[in-house]
């Protein structure tokens, strides 16, 4: 695993499954997929969500969504900077840990 | 600036999802699903993706959707440019209505069941099928009432009244219903029949509708050559050759009924015509004694007493004739009747491969997903109707047939087994009976000599090279 990585946090990995069932059946009811896209979404959600760990992961998995399904887009973009936000927070802190410890100026 | 962002996004995202007319089925499940995706998003996406039922009233909004093709109630929705607007739900033709129902109350059966543990005589049947379709419950239901034949003759008795299941089956029965991999099965069997991706776009188009139609035209057909069905043309014609066949002789050579009447009636006509004709000649010879003046007295008398008996004669070969004409006119009836109903029967057949043809290109016409649904929705009427339809009971003794074959092989092959054993038992017993008795004689390293070896026993020839197994003949 990335040596990078926040380690996703219950709460954002619900809120964040919370938007993508809204950002579906949004899009279910505005007539943007069909009833079969649903499923095939949802099926490809359950299939990779129960594997994600990480931020990075989720960050991953929400990219891949969009590039097979574009109405999902809005969500990826709604949570890729909060996603990303984390992940600089922690290479931030990784290097101020490695300022202090004198290995690198 | 990222949460301006989001907003600005979050936003629009509110804007495009407006909705602009979705059909009213899916509307009630997103409904569902909103609050669900608040609440327990996964649980939502479960549903969404067909791996978890949906509530009851979704579900029987989705059957109503999935029986029949456009006769439900009144929608104003554009799905994909396609108007999908559908009649009055009171336009449902009766065997849909019917169908509705039916596959409202087995759905309605097995939530009862998963939410509340209802056990009815459906679900009963239910787990009566798949034991049977599972060789090796069938082999334990088998021993349970003594042998296949006897299971196979009472299971459709049993498929019919649950309530007449033997005690011993009925355990058996109960201790499945109450598994979870049974439960898991009965689940399956609702998303099955409540599959809510099934798509709607297509259903009203023509060549779906033509393929429906033809659909019913062929099934008509098909029922009118049944003759297990009540009023079609192989009943009726059944029915006639039934009729027909009390006109000939049966099995021991007697006449059957009808023949017999034409019998009796002929033998009777036979007696009173010869009557008839004795009393002929009578009357010429009275006739001939009116001419002499001393006869004419007693020939008037005598002629005025058979004139009577001549005219209630005449009336009895009548009604005999009328009988023997009124029976053979009902058989040349039935004859003629049996002729058209053959031919009607043909008839029915080549149009039956006419339609079944004409069926087969409209299906080909229809995309993949529309073939999908209605070999779907097929399956779906199948399992509704045909529990104890021909075809699955045929179906059934094929498979029998298979497994008492199989079984058959596992026999001779236990018995083969079982031979070999009691051979090497026997064997053993040989052995110590012809040791101890050597033991009795000989001392035992003379004994342990002779193990294996040549076996000399007084007054006969020692045999070289045999064991003592193969000289006791075993």
């Amino acid at each position: 695993m990335d040596s990078n990585s926040t380690l996703l946090e219950e709460s954002l990995k619900k809120e964040i499954q919370t938007a993508l069932v809204t950002n579906i059946l949004n899009a279910l009811e505005a007539n943007k997929i069909t009833v079969v896209e649903m499923k095939e979404i949802s099926n490809y959600l359950l299939d990779n969500m129960v594997q994600v760990k990480y931020n990075s992961q989720l960050l991953e998995l929400l990219e891949s969504l969009k590039g097979k399904w574009p109405v999902l887009e809005d969500t990826y973009k709604i949570y890729k900077n909060k996603l990303l936000v984390e992940k600089e927070k922690l290479v931030m802190q990784r290097l101020a840990n490695l300022v202090r410890k004198g290995k690198i100026n | 600036m990222a949460e301006q962002i989001d907003a600005t996004v979050a936003r629009r995202v509110a804007v495009e999802a407006t909705p602009v007319g979705t059909d009213p089925v899916v509307g009630q499940l997103i409904t569902y699903l909103r609050p669900k995706a608040v609440s327990n998003p996964e649980e939502a996406m479960r549903i969404m993706a067909g791996r978890d039922v949906p509530p009851r009233e979704v579900a029987h909004s989705f059957i109503d959707r999935q029986v029949g093709p456009n006769e439900l109630k009144t929608v104003n929705a554009v799905v994909n440019g396609v108007n999908v607007a559908r009649k009055d739900r009171t336009a449902r033709p009766a065997f849909e209505t019917q169908m509705l129902n039916d596959a409202t109350t087995r759905v309605d059966q097995v939530y009862d069941f998963l939410e509340r543990g209802v056990i009815t005589p459906q679900i009963q049947r239910e787990v009566l099928r798949v034991l049977y379709n599972d060789p090796g419950y069938r082999r334990i239901l088998a021993e349970q009432v003594g042998g296949l034949n006897i299971l196979t003759a009472n299971y459709p008795g049993y498929m019919a009244n649950p309530g007449t299941i033997p005690a011993n089956i009925r355990s058996i029965v109960d201790e499945i219903i109450q598994g979870p991999e049974y439960k898991l099965k009965l689940e399956d069997l609702v998303k099955k029949h409540i599959d809510i991706t099934k798509p709607i776009e297509d259903k009203g188009s023509e060549n779906r509708q033509k393929t429906e139609v033809l659909q019913r035209e062929v099934d008509e057909i098909k029922k009118q050559q049944d003759a297990k069905q009540a009023n079609t043309v192989a009943k009726e014609l059944e029915e006639i050759d039934a009729l027909i066949s009390l006109y000939k002789l049966d099995n021991a050579g007697n006449p059957r009924a009808r023949l017999q009447a034409i019998q009796d009636a002929n033998k009777l006509l036979g007696q009173y015509k010869g009557d008839k004709a004795v009393l002929d000649a009578e009357l010429a010879g009275e006739s001939a004694a009116l001419s002499v003046p001393a006869t004419r007295g007693p020939a008037q008398l005598r002629i005025a007493a058979i004139r009577p008996l001549m005219s209630n004669l005449d009336k009895q070969i009548t009604e005999q004739q009328n009988i023997v004409t009124a029976l053979e006119n009902e058989l040349k009836e039935l004859q003629t009747r049996r002729t058209t109903l053959r031919t009607k029967l043909d008839e029915l057949k080549d149009k039956e491969g006419t339609k079944q043809a004409e069926l087969a290109g409209e299906k080909t016409k229809l995309g993949p997903m529309e073939g999908e649904k209605l070999l779907k929705e097929q399956s779906f009427v199948d399992n509704i109707t045909g529990m104890f339809a021909d075809a699955t009971i045929d179906s059934l003794n094929a498979r029998l047939t298979q497994i008492n074959n199989s079984y058959d092989q596992l026999l001779t092959k236990r018995r083969q087994t079982e031979k070999d054993e009691l051979k090497r038992e026997f064997t053993e017993q040989v052995r110590e009976r012809y040791f101890g008795a050597l033991r009795q004689v000989f001392h035992p390293s003379l004994i342990r000599g002779l193990r294996g070896g040549n076996i000399f026993v007084e007054g006969e020839r020692p045999i070289e090279g045999r064991t003592i197994e193969e000289d006791m003949n075993v």
